[in-house]
């Protein structure tokens, strides 16, 4: 559970993009960050809000739909598989790159060619596809142990760095809202992805207590490694200014590029996991095709929405690579992607915390208070991060991605028209059965309804 | 994980008093109470509630209804109650037992043995059996017990405190191995006895009651004097047999 949260978060990338924050920045990259992470943190307390009420394995698609109704559910749905989507993407094209780069840099390979990537990514994407299909049990431990290397390697190499002074040019202090807003994007960027843990709610052991804490303490820890990862590189600077600078150690970058693969190889699995568990939500409420819905006979695992989601998670970044686009021009465009419909995910289930609170009757002063600031953090992001996307002429993204909304509205009306009942019935969620209810205190309807639900 | 588990604290003793207030007042209410409800009938503030129900659900001790408003007592509370909690056997098994009592001129006992438990659920009111306390503690000497014994691989993980093998009577099997010998025999012809081990003036033979699927669901005991419990005639262990039978289908709903 954590380690799904964690690893879709993926911290030593992150990290990395906290250093090119302080190179680009400066000093002042600490207290974005800091922001990026309260920001986060408060979409963490509403989130946990409705993962303390019920396990959920379309996260935030089923707590909205719970919250604001069907449409906003399933806004936030499309938003979900949109951004889940393009971090598999993303992350499965830098793996592939770095196990790429790691291998150059070890001289197994002559250069950074493109066919070696190919196979590479090739390779990964299938492993991928494997291990979601074959279980979390499998892919939570596996993550935990990728993430928990990686941190450690980033970490080891920026504190070496810090020691010897690090060669880079202390940046200019002027700052504007552009780089601003560029930079809280990247430190937004860096956090998105920590309410994935409530995907895996219905396989989790005692999900009510485990999840929300996930869910608070993952945006918290991670942010924190990022600050202390962009003081490590401030502090690297301003040795190196002071005359140090001596040549890093020849295996660090070899190291730190695995590292990274392993990381990013995380993220694409974990996200992977999230966006099959959206799909398979829907499947259940069957506003997308049932099949979706199907679980795997002995792994008791979503496979039909996992193998659904292979033409775009693997064939997507192997097109790429044929076409031969340069990566880092497809990473830009992916990752605003990402961001934007994350934030715009996370906006509805800001929105949704008051209205569902309000309806089961437990709605406090304070809840509806942080949810309601958060809701306004977050939707003062998008502007932000719609006006960076703007300033680097990529509105048409922007456009596409709103108009990918707009077909899944388009879409869920189709559904209400052929059948409304589906519709107003949405938000499947783990409802309690009588095997979980006191003997003789379960009202008489749960007997008979309960048990056809349960997923496991 | 994160399941780092704190040791307890046993510090907030107000806390925990707050937190077993709601757990009775849910149980007064019945199912279906809100946190709303449960806040106006204990005089608590919202929050609080809220925040002791959130717990209560998250440690298991109380289950939100599928309609989200609404909560019930959780599965821990069964844990804890353990023996003492009685369900309703229903309607249609209650009668074909009563049928059996008529018929039969025996005490006749059934016992839910689900989820590893024994628990008598319908006691035959005119001869009570041994209190279930001494039953459930005691699973070697009891011929429900036997029946549950005989359907784990290992019966001493079922009974770790039965290792020991108490013995209740001069009859109660003492030895590890010859309780084996027993359980295996119940294995093969699914029916347990008893000869004046739990209480030297009664014997038992009991039937297992399963699911469709073979998963034992309760068993059906009659006792009486170790004498005639010896000697049963044929036709009264195949009226049992047909009440066990029919009884499969009739438990399905008992928890």
């Amino acid at each position: 559970m954590a380690a799904q949260a964690v690893s879709v978060v993926a911290p030593s990338p992150g990290m990395m993009s906290a250093t090119a924050m302080v190179t680009a920045m400066g000093a002042a990259a600490v207290p974005v960050i800091g922001l990026a992470t309260l920001a986060m943190t408060l979409v963490g307390l509403a989130v946990a809000q409705f993962a303390r009420r019920m396990a959920a394995a379309g996260s935030l698609y089923t707590y909205v739909s719970k919250g604001l109704g069907p449409a906003a559910g399933f806004l936030t749905g499309c938003a979900l598989i949109l951004a889940y989507g393009s971090l598999v993407v993303m992350c499965l094209l830098g793996s592939g790159r770095r196990v790429v780069g790691f291998l150059a840099e070890a001289g197994v390979l002559p250069d950074r060619g493109g066919a070696p990537a190919l196979v590479v990514t090739a390779l990964l994407g299938a492993a991928m596809t494997a291990i979601v299909v074959r279980g979390i049990r499998v892919s939570a431990a596996l993550t935990l142990l990728l993430e928990a290397g990686s941190v450690v390697v980033v970490l080891t190499a920026l504190t070496v760095a810090a020691y010897r002074g690090s060669n880079a040019v202390p940046p200019p202090s002027p700052l504007d809202v552009g780089v601003f807003a560029a930079a809280l994007m990247t430190g937004i960027k860096a956090l998105v992805g920590f309410e994935s843990g409530c995907a895996l709610s219905v396989e989790a052991r005692k999900p009510f207590a485990v999840v929300p804490r996930v869910v608070l303490w993952t945006p918290a820890a991670c942010g924190a490694l990022f600050a202390l990862a962009a003081v490590l590189h401030l502090v690297g600077i301003a040795r190196g200014a002071g005359g140090g600078g001596g040549p890093e150690l020849p295996i660090l970058p070899a190291l730190v590029q695995l590292g990274l693969a392993s990381s990013l190889f995380a993220c694409a699995m974990a996200s992977m996991n999230a966006v099959v568990r959206v799909l398979f939500s829907m499947g259940r409420d069957r506003v997308a095709p049932p099949a979706l819905g199907r679980t795997h006979a002995r792994y008791r695992t979503p496979y039909v929405a996992a193998y659904a989601m292979v033409p775009l998670a693997v064939g997507v970044p192997l097109t790429l690579l044929v076409l031969g686009k340069p990566g880092r021009w497809i990473s830009g465009w992916l990752e605003l992607v990402a961001v934007l419909a994350f934030l715009i995910a996370y906006l509805l289930v800001c929105l949704a915390v008051a209205p569902f609170l309000h309806r089961i009757g437990e709605a406090t002063g304070a809840a509806t208070g942080l949810a309601a600031l958060a809701a306004a953090v977050i939707a003062g992001s998008i502007v932000l991060v719609v006006r960076a996307g703007l300033n680097d002429g990529l509105g048409w993204l922007v456009v596409g991605l709103v108009g990918f909304l707009w077909l899944g509205l388009l879409w869920l009306l189709r559904v209400r028209r052929r059948a409304p009942h589906r519709v107003s019935a949405m938000g499947f969620f783990d409802a309690a059965t009588p095997d979980d209810i006191l003997p003789g205190a379960s009202p008489d309807e749960m007997a008979s309804g309960g048990a056809s639900r349960r997923e496991r | 994980m994160a399941t780092t588990d704190h040791p307890p604290a046993g510090r907030q003793p107000a806390a925990i008093r707050s937190a077993l207030t709601v757990l009775e007042q849910v149980a007064r209410a019945g199912p279906g109470v809100t946190a709303r409800e449960l806040s106006a009938a204990l005089g608590m503030s919202p929050a609080t509630t809220y925040r002791l129900v959130n717990l209560l659900v998250a440690e298991e001790y109380l289950v939100r209804l599928p309609d989200l408003r609404g909560f019930a007592l959780g599965r821990k509370v069964v844990e804890l109650a353990g023996a003492v909690a009685h369900s309703a056997v229903p309607a249609g098994a209650a009668d074909a037992v009563a049928e059996l009592r008529s018929r039969v001129r025996l005490a006749v006992h059934l016992a839910s043995l689900r989820h590893g438990r024994l628990r008598m659920v319908d006691p035959d009111p005119d001869h009570p059996p041994s209190p279930d306390a001494v039953l459930a503690r005691h699973l070697h000497a009891s011929a429900l017990g036997k029946l549950l014994l005989a359907e784990q691989h290992d019966w001493q993980a079922l009974a770790p405190g039965a290792a020991d093998l108490r013995q209740l009577t001069p009859q109660t099997v003492g030895r590890p191995d010859a309780l084996e010998k027993e359980l295996d025999q119940v294995r093969g012809d699914q029916v347990a006895r008893q000869f004046g081990e739990v209480r030297p003036d009664r014997g038992c033979v009991a039937m297992p009651v399963r699911d469709p699927d073979g998963t034992l669901v309760a068993g059906l005991a009659i006792s009486g004097r170790p004498d005639r419990i010896a000697a049963l005639a044929p036709d009264v262990l195949r009226l049992v047999e047909r009440c066990a039978h029919d009884l499969a289908r009739l438990l399905r709903t008992l928890v």
